[in-house]
């Protein structure tokens, strides 16, 4: 427990009215425990380069707007975190009660800083540089968009409605052999302006006959290809990041690639520069390692009147045992929860993947379980997203609400779930049973 | 753009400089009393309290720059007021450029604007009528418009321009119609 919990938690009593006197223990301090909370649950995106719009590394940043950040860190708005059931999942960015009680009673003591620990610094040696082995180094290659690209400062149609506010670019690769991606890492030029940026290969050229036709650099399409998603390689953000798979697992790039990155940006009343990189890590040659397939659990259209709301459903069927490594969702603003289960061969109930309660797309990302999930054949995937097209949708982006259908190949709603066959053989197997079930979600 | 800061004291003592026809039917019974506005009895103002940094209020500038060339258009004064302590001119002039946002740029480090006319939020528009010396009637006090349901949660586009419209009415000597859509953004730190 942080010093000065026990102070919060009177505080937060005294304002109910529940303690009459109080207590003599001081709030609590940034050197007292504050300081490493906050660079634990804020620091990645309250950064000097990070996505948030202004960084939060001292009390002196919180003293301004601290009356803000209570308000929105009371409101649990603060820190942002998808998930609220499931698997755990990596990068939990969940504010534990007593931490948040914590917090709350700093910013109302006026953010005291506190001193700094007693008694002589200690100074950690760095461990000794090494070099690295040839044979254990993960070779590295670095993309840039081809050229920058201005986001407008307000939002505004770029074909059709349900298409704003996104852009797809071209990262050329041109590999001569198939990549094994183990991680990913985008760093952007302008990350406040970025929600989720969705990565997927395309070994079609597609995605540069798509951009070539645009007459800005990039394109106002979807980086889907043909019907495998965005996103089929993986997604980060708000605004850029690494991705990881955990080791001796790998997203697959087919030879003569290009990587699209699907942009998803979010105007900031005044224009700022995409010129962004991304650095593919891969397993080196001699390294053992297992594909992760994109399973698309997908609902294909959605059509809502205006004012309704309604909850979509699909299924699957796995054809061969799995590990489920990590969980990719996507769905609309007008989606307010969605819930993803497997039901195990002759199991009673089923096991809760991932449970959302509140979501929120700009937020979105992929999940990697804490530890992959092994799931037999015959294992049944159940998807539910609940969609809300009524003006009560606090996050229904067109007010007046409109009618909406709005259709994909890749699903308009849908979580990906990157899963690796268990037995080597059984790979192309899963890849085919892929390409049969977008057929048939396609009708 | 123009910046007022030193002058503001030179001001002061001017006030409201003289009877003049202006709007009818204000809406709060109380006038309230702010030096750091020059304006001629009559006159129109719109006040936006506004941040360097609030992403709400940043997000809502395209919006709220056509407002405010509108209000010169229609003869409205257009003021903006930073009450972030410890902000120097530079900054919010900047802030001012960055978003192209043109209006007399006022510091209210002290918070003497903030308490006067109760803002709270940033972004944050006022519509004052100016009633005689240093004395101004609320005629509006709220959102800039509805890109924002609530905090965190944008809309594609507003589909409603409460401050424009609120303009429009003062203007015409009509009163705007109450409620006034609470302001939308960022909490003023009262305390420095």
């Amino acid at each position: 427990m942080i010093p000065g919990l026990f102070h919060a938690m009177v505080v937060g009593m005294q304002l109910s009215g529940a303690v009459p006197s109080a207590t003599t223990e001081p709030p609590p301090t940034w050197h007292g425990g504050i300081g490493s909370l906050v660079a634990a649950r804020c620091g990645d995106c309250h950064a000097p380069d990070g996505a948030a719009p202004f960084v939060l590394a001292s009390p002196e940043d919180f003293r301004p707007r601290r009356s803000f950040v209570a308000e929105v860190v009371g409101n649990r708005l603060m820190p942002p975190w998808l998930v609220s059931g499931g698997r755990p999942v990596h990068g939990d960015r969940t504010l534990p009660e007593p931490d948040r009680s914590a917090l709350l009673a700093w910013l109302t003591a006026g953010c005291p800083t506190g001193e700094p620990p007693a008694g002589p610094s200690v100074v950690e040696e760095a461990p000794e540089a090494r070099p690295l082995d040839a044979s254990e180094a993960s070779p590295r290659l670095h993309l840039r968009m081809r050229s920058p690209w201005t986001v407008p400062a307000e939002g505004g149609v770029r074909w059709y409605k349900a298409e704003r506010d996104k852009r797809t670019f071209v990262l050329p690769v041109g590999n001569p052999r198939p990549l094994r991606v183990r991680a990913l890492d985008y760093r952007s030029a302008a990350p406040q302006t970025l929600g989720a940026v969705a990565f997927s290969a395309d070994p079609t050229g597609d995605g540069r006959r798509m951009v070539d036709w645009d007459e800005e650099p990039g394109s106002y399409m979807m980086a889907d290809i043909r019907s495998v998603p965005a996103g089929a390689l993986g997604i980060v953000g708000p605004g850029g990041g690494r991705l990881e798979y955990p080791e001796g697992f790998y997203v697959p790039v087919p030879p003569g690639s290009d990587i699209l990155s699907e942009v998803h940006y979010r105007p900031q009343g005044r224009e700022r520069v995409l010129d962004d990189t991304l650095v593919l890590e891969t397993l080196p040659n001699a390294a053992p390692g297992r594909p992760l397939l994109p399973v698309n659990l997908m609902v294909p259209r959605v059509t809502l009147k205006a004012g309704e709301t309604r909850r979509y459903a699909n299924q699957l069927t796995l054809p061969v045992a799995v590990d489920v490594v990590a969980l990719t969702p996507r769905a609309s603003a007008r989606c307010r929860a969605l819930r993803l289960e497997a039901r195990l061969p002759e199991a009673e109930s089923p096991v809760s993947l991932l449970e959302i309660d509140d979501w929120n797309p700009h937020y979105r990302s992929t999940l990697v379980l804490e530890q992959p999930l092994r799931l037999p054949a015959g294992t049944v995937i159940r998807g539910a997203w609940d969609y809300d097209n009524s003006d009560g949708n606090p996050r229904n982006p067109v007010v007046p609400p409109e009618s909406i259908d709005l259709g994909a190949r890749s699903g308009a709603m849908n979580v990906l779930l990157l899963s690796a066959p268990v037995e080597r053989r059984e790979v192309r197997e899963l890849m085919e049973f892929i390409e049969v079930e977008s057929r048939r979600n396609r009708g | 753009m123009w910046v007022l800061f030193g002058p503001v004291l030179a001001l002061v003592v001017l006030g409201c400089r003289g009877p003049g026809p202006g709007p009818s039917s204000p809406a709060s019974p109380r006038p309230v009393e702010a030096p750091q506005l020059p304006a001629e009895p009559g006159e129109v103002l719109a006040v936006v309290f506004t941040s360097v940094d609030c992403p709400i209020g940043n997000a809502m500038a395209p919006q709220l720059r056509r407002t405010l060339a509108r209000a010169r258009e229609q003869g409205v004064s257009t003021f903006l007021v930073y009450p972030r302590s410890g902000l120097t001119l530079d900054r919010a002039a900047e802030h001012a450029r960055d978003y192209r946002l043109e209006g007399t740029i006022l510091l209210d480090p002290d918070k003497h604007l903030v308490e006067r006319f109760d803002a709270r939020i940033t972004p944050e528009g006022l519509v004052l009528e100016c009633l005689g010396p240093d004395r101004f009637q609320v005629c509006y006090r709220g959102r800039i418009n509805d890109l924002y349901a609530s905090i965190g949660n944008r809309r594609e586009q507003p589909s409603r321009h409460d401050l424009r419209e609120a303009i429009t009415l003062a203007c015409q000597g009509r009163p705007v119609p109450e409620p006034h859509p609470p302001a939308v953004g960022c909490r003023i730190e009262r305390v420095p």
